[in-house]
């Protein structure tokens, strides 16, 4: 039997465990490093770049790189979220054949599962090379917000990859079971997770080994990223201030100032101080001009206090939907690299008036939990069971375009739900039912999951038939609906087709494209 | 008896017109490329040529193509990139200039990577930073040795680096002609 590796399919970094004679072990990839950039790109000459080769070029080939795709996946092209990156990323996004976002680089679109499975793929290798063996089972984690769609599709990444998708587990499902391994008590937790392009804040109730997500919220647009930027926005306006040289639209510039800013962020971590130092950034009238500028710790924070003060003001959302208060909260986990700034562990401490949990890697502790979720899955550990609950709500587009919720968000998943529907024509023998994700009960303002309609209903007055239809939510939080006529005991099989979900052809095509792209290469 | 250089211009012009006139493009465009080589500043061949689509390099452009093929024959490859690389910036259209600045890249291309050897090796800064502060480098260089790790493969840079290869083989090799990069292979 292979092993079972745990993937922490990140926004911009992804990190790959394992379990190891019982302890997890975070895999470090070729470079040493235990995250790798979730970066795919296109080169001029068309060869295709993964992780930190694609992440060094990410400036200077900008239209050809792809970066936080996660935010893309499964979501469609008209959705708030596909239009806000469409106006912040270089790469081109466009609308597909289910009108889902689809990614358009080196002159080829690829769909978001297809960007998603050349970094699983990275990581499967990662994992490979580090085991000596194939792998080709995994547990991939999501935010907890993701949606029907969003799942299948994570899903359907890692089947083109090779893998074998055990479970797909919540991020904070996974962080507190990293952090839960041996514990036995009962604790209400919750986890801060400011990565490098989202932030979520996810409350959990953990007893004798069972997992409970009570709520979440989050921003997809606010993380890491965003204090990066302030500091190149500084480093620019320095330097431009210093020797009068706009550095903006230089893009070898950029990438260096990137680069360092993101360094600096890290180093003023553990130091209160640090020079940035360019060395040849640009040419003066009198030959070449250094860039040396020095950052404060304190500098930092002000740059950043905002993007801070703002996660706070998502975990009140968090605790109100969970019906705590902050002091009811046993521990607080501190997740996604942000979080290791020292001005962020402070926030967070004086928010919740307690220091943050410090026993966990911020970077790993993610995928460290995937990968104990696998070796429980493969060796049917009730020990350790997992309980998640549904994001959102599930429901059922009704007349008057109203939403009919069926399954209440923060349901307790697996779970099963029917709901009675009947007609409104004599002999009706079809109806159309539109199977939404959401919380307004304007119908057209949740997410569509897809319709599907009901045929063969036995002819009889309006409002006789009764046909049970029953929506299920598996412990990957995948929705599938069946449907029965009571009067007749027949069944139908329904399958909910969600945005941007492909199907096995589909699947097929982009797998043998990519193996036919691996023999070229090695040719 | 033969044409006076005069003569032959009038009568190549006339030419040109007239296969223009016939919709043979190809065959007037060469008529007034020839009144051209005879007199690279002849306003009339250049304003008949751009009526036939083509660009072409004005006078100094073709004095600063001429100078780079003389500097190619001499054997200084190196002055005559420059120099072509500049023509053909200024005259994108200009066949004779671009054929040339893409032969002598591809020579001097073949030569850098010869003395670089497979493009596994790994190159990585030789000075400190005072020291590297002395040279008078461009922007460029400044962004390649940036990616200077130790540890990234020539090969992989030239994919990397965003910028085009031959120009990152070649600024590499002279860094560590100038003592400032070596490469461990």
């Amino acid at each position: 039997m292979g092993r079972v590796i745990g993937i922490d399919l990140g926004t911009t970094n992804s990190c790959v465990a394992v379990l190891e004679n019982g302890q997890p072990s975070v895999i470090p990839n070729s470079g040493g490093y235990k995250t790798t950039p979730s970066m795919f790109a296109i080169t001029q000459d068309g060869k295709r770049l993964v992780g930190h080769l694609a992440k060094r070029q990410a400036i200077t080939n900008a239209r050809n790189t792809v970066f936080a795709a996660k935010r893309l996946i499964g979501r469609r092209f008209d959705s708030p979220e596909v239009q806000r990156s469409a106006e912040l990323c270089a790469y081109e996004i466009t609308k597909g054949a289910n009108d889902d976002a689809r990614i358009e680089i080196g002159g080829k679109t690829f769909t978001c599962p297809e960007i998603s499975a050349f970094i699983l793929r990275e990581m499967r290798r990662v994992a490979e090379e580090y085991l000596g063996e194939p792998v080709s089972e995994a547990v991939i984690t999501v935010p907890a917000y993701f949606n029907d769609a969003q799942r299948q599709c994570t899903k359907d990444a890692g089947k083109i990859a090779g893998l074998e998708v055990l479970r797909i587990v919540n991020e904070p499902t996974a962080a507190a079971m990293a952090y839960g391994m041996n514990r036995t008590g009962h604790e209400k937790l919750a986890v801060y997770d400011l990565g490098g392009g989202t932030f979520d804040i996810s409350v959990l109730e953990m007893s004798e080994g069972v997992i409970e997500v009570l709520a979440t919220a989050g921003n997809t647009f606010l993380g890491g990223e965003d204090f990066d930027r302030r500091i190149v926005e500084h480093l620019l306006a320095g330097f431009k201030q210093s020797e009068g040289i706009d550095l903006s639209g230089d893009p070898m510039a950029l990438q260096r100032l990137k680069d360092a800013a993101e360094k600096a962020k890290c180093d003023l971590s553990a130091r209160e101080r640090v020079e940035v130092n360019l060395p040849f950034i640009a040419t003066g009238s009198n030959g070449p001009v250094h860039l040396s500028i020095e950052i404060t710790r304190e500098a930092l924070e002000r740059l950043v206090d905002d993007i801070v003060r703002g996660t706070l003001k998502i975990v009140d959302q968090c605790l109100q939907d969970a019906g705590l208060k902050k002091g009811e909260l046993d521990q607080v986990i501190l997740v996604g690299g942000q979080t290791r700034m020292p001005l962020v562990q402070q926030a967070v401490a004086e928010y919740f008036g307690k220091r943050p949990h410090k026993g966990v890697n911020p970077d790993e502790v993610v995928a460290v939990g995937a990968a104990i979720q696998g070796e429980t899955l493969v060796t049917k550990d009730e020990n350790l069971l997992l309980l998640d609950v549904t994001p959102l709500s599930l429901g059922i587009a009704t007349f008057g375009g109203h939403f009919a919720k069926l399954i209440e968000r923060n349901t307790t998943v697996p779970v099963c739900k029917s709901h009675i529907f009947t007609t409104t024509r004599d002999n009706q023998s079809a109806v159309k039912i539109r199977v939404l994700q959401g919380e307004s009960d304007v119908a057209q303002e949740n997410d569509l999951l897809g319709e599907f309609v009901l045929s063969g209903i036995r002819p009889a007055r309006k409002g006789e038939p009764e046909i049970e239809v029953s929506f299920d939510i598996d412990a990957n939080g995948i929705v599938s609906a069946s449907a029965r006529d009571q009067a007749t005991g027949k069944e139908q099989s329904i399958t909910v087709n969600a945005t941007g979900t492909l199907s096995e052809d589909e699947i097929q095509k982009i797998i043998e494209e990519q193996e036919l792209y691996e023999v070229q290469l090695k040719e | 008896m033969a044409d006076s250089p005069r003569e032959r211009t009038a009568r190549l012009l006339a030419k040109g017109l007239e296969l223009f006139g016939q919709d043979r493009i190809e065959q007037a465009v060469a008529c007034w490329r020839e009144v051209l080589a005879l007199d690279p500043t002849h306003r009339e061949a250049r304003d008949y040529l751009e009526s036939a689509g083509v660009t072409v390099a004005s006078g100094d452009e073709r004095a600063h193509v001429a100078r780079g093929l003389a500097l190619a024959e001499k054997g200084d490859a190196e002055a005559a990139v420059k120099l072509l690389a500049e023509a053909t910036q200024r005259a994108p259209h200009d066949l004779e200039a671009q054929a040339a600045f893409d032969l002598l890249r591809a020579l001097l291309y073949a030569k850098d990577r010869a003395r670089v050897g497979s493009g596994s090796g790994r190159p990585r800064l030789k000075v400190g930073p005072e020291e590297l502060l002395r040279f008078d480098l461009p922007p460029e260089a400044g962004f390649l040795l940036s990616m200077l790790d130790g540890r990234t493969r020539i090969e992989d840079l030239l994919t990397v680096s965003g910028l085009d290869a031959f120009e990152v083989l070649h600024l590499l090799v002279r860094l560590e002609a100038a003592g400032i990069v070596e490469i461990v292979q």
